[in-house]
Order: C-alpha cells, then sequence, then structure tokens
C-alpha cells in the first residue's frame, strides 16, 4: 500500500471525490463471487496530477468490497478524513 | 479499431440496473438520436460490479432504489435474478451481434426486460435467446455471432474507446465535446449539454 499525502490543490471541507478517482482493474471478466482467487487491483488517484495515492492488490471479492467502501467514503468524507481512513488500511 | 462515431453515445451493460433504468428513458429524454454501444463494464477503469456489499441489508437498500425508481417511471416491477449480479459476457456479445446487424436497441430493451423486469438470468444463453427471439434474431445466428472472434474483438475495442473517451462506469453518455455523464440521473444534464 503506497500513500503520497493530500493533494497540493488541497481545500479544506471538499469531498474527497472532487481530488480523487478510484481505478478498479479486474484480472477477469467474471463477476467476483464467481471468481475468488482471481487478484483485483485498486487505485487511488489523483486527478490533477494522475499521482497514484494509494493502492492495494486483493482478491476479487476483497477487492470488491474494498472499491464499495472507498467509493462511499469518496463521496462523503473531505480529503485528510480520507486520507487518514485509508492511507492506515494494509492488503 | 472501429472509428468512435461522431453524434453522442450511450452506453451500457446488461447486467446494469441503472443502465435498464437509463435504456428505458434515453431516447426520450436526449435532445438527439445517440448511438447505443455495449461495452463490458467490468473493464471500464471505475465500474461497480454491484458486488461487496457491507451487510445484505445494504445490498436490499441498493436494489429497492432501483426497484422504487422503476415504480416512479411506471416501469414494470423489478425482479431480480435468481444470481445477481450475473456474468453478462455472453449476453453482450449478443448485444454486439445485434449491433452489427442493427438491431441494438431491440435487443438491449428486450434483454434488460428479460433481466429485471422477467428476472432472468442472462448468463444463461437461452434466456438472452427469448431476448433475441422478440426481436426477430434467430436464435443459431445469435449463438453463433456470439461466439466469433470478430465480435469479441468488437466489444473489447468498444470498451477501450469507451475508456479512452472517459467512460468509468455504465450508464453513461458521452457528447461531441468530449463531456461524459455518468448515471441514470444524468441523463437530464446530458441532455442539457446537447441541447446547448
Amino acid at each position: 500500500m503506497h500513500h503520497a499525502g493530500p493533494p497540493a490543490s488541497y481545500v479544506a471541507g471538499v469531498k474527497a471525490n472532487r481530488h480523487y478517482r478510484l481505478l478498479y482493474t479486474r484480472a477477469g471478466r467474471r463477476p467476483a463471487g464467481l471468481d475468488p482467487t482471481r487478484i483485483d487491483h485498486i487505485e487511488v488517484v489523483d486527478i490533477a496530477s494522475g499521482e497514484v495515492v494509494l493502492f492495494w492488490d486483493l482478491a476479487a471479492p476483497e477487492a470488491a468490497r474494498r472499491a464499495r467502501r472507498i467509493r462511499e467514503d469518496l463521496s462523503v468524507l473531505d480529503v485528510e478524513d480520507f486520507v487518514d481512513r485509508w492511507c492506515a488500511v494494509d492488503a | 479499431m472501429a472509428e468512435p462515431a461522431a453524434g453522442p453515445a450511450f452506453y451500457f451493460d446488461l447486467f446494469s440496473p441503472e443502465a435498464y433504468l437509463a435504456a428505458e428513458r434515453v431516447i426520450g429524454v436526449l435532445p438527439v438520436a445517440t448511438e447505443w454501444i455495449p461495452v463490458t463494464a467490468i473493464a471500464l477503469p471505475a465500474a461497480d460490479s454491484l458486488e461487496g456489499f457491507r451487510c445484505e441489508t445494504d445490498r436490499e437498500a441498493y436494489l429497492d432504489r432501483i426497484a422504487r425508481a422503476a415504480e416512479r417511471r411506471g416501469l414494470q416491477p423489478m425482479r431480480w435474478p435468481d444470481r445477481f449480479p450475473f456474468d453478462s459476457l455472453f449476453a453482450m456479445r449478443a448485444a454486439t451481434y445485434a449491433k452489427q446487424i442493427g438491431r441494438t436497441v431491440p435487443f438491449a430493451l428486450a434483454a434488460f426486460r428479460q433481466a429485471f423486469a422477467g428476472g432472468r438470468d442472462l448468463s444463461v444463453p437461452d434466456n438472452v435467446l427469448i431476448a433475441a427471439a422478440a426481436c426477430e434474431m434467430h436464435p443459431n445466428a445469435v449463438l453463433k455471432g456470439a461466439e466469433l472472434a470478430t465480435i469479441a474483438a468488437r466489444l473489447d475495442d468498444a470498451t477501450t474507446l469507451a475508456a479512452r473517451r472517459g467512460v468509468r462506469d455504465v450508464p453513461a453518455v458521452w457528447v461531441p465535446d468530449g463531456d461524459v455523464f455518468h448515471g441514470d440521473e444524468a441523463l437530464e444534464r446530458a441532455a442539457a449539454s446537447l441541447a446547448s
């Protein structure tokens, strides 16, 4: 897991999804529940710079759960809270 | 790889109930003719695979939100397939074949209704063939078409092009000035953009 910190353009109180975008790369096309041994890749990238802020390689079902949590948090947390919450989460 | 169409595009995957909601109204909402393009959502950069809910209650809340939207719009009551989300690859190859013969819209609407009004799992080829038959596509032709390497390649190319255009999930409307509007609820904003 990698953590680069809040982006230079960070403004307090602005939702994280204004700065960060989730990228969720599946190693196969079947639903995760049907392909539990597959390893999928999750990244959170800084929209402005394209820099990868957070990333994980996870088994497909766990990746699906984590992507959903991250998507939810991006839409409700501000940047600092989002980074604080997720930078401590290892694979 | 096929050249992108010049006009606006509506991107969908048949596993997505939100794409179903959008498909049922996109023709009426958008002010100009829009190309329907089947893509493999799971290969897009941030598609919601509709898995990984926190708990069953969380999942049911999502399904209920979709069902209430369908009800508000006067659609048939939602019936969820026994296996959901289902693997839509065969159905999307059939949709790509339908696009090749100029029947994308009737096939997609029939297949969406099979899935979400009929509760049929579209990973089962017979359920896809029922949808195809509803728009006069012969079952043998659909089976053969869906197995063609060229059809698989067209679906892959369409998905790659969609991602290059900035499509991250389905449903999405791409407009020629380069903007992408994601989600059923963004159709009105896409329409405003096209009308301006």
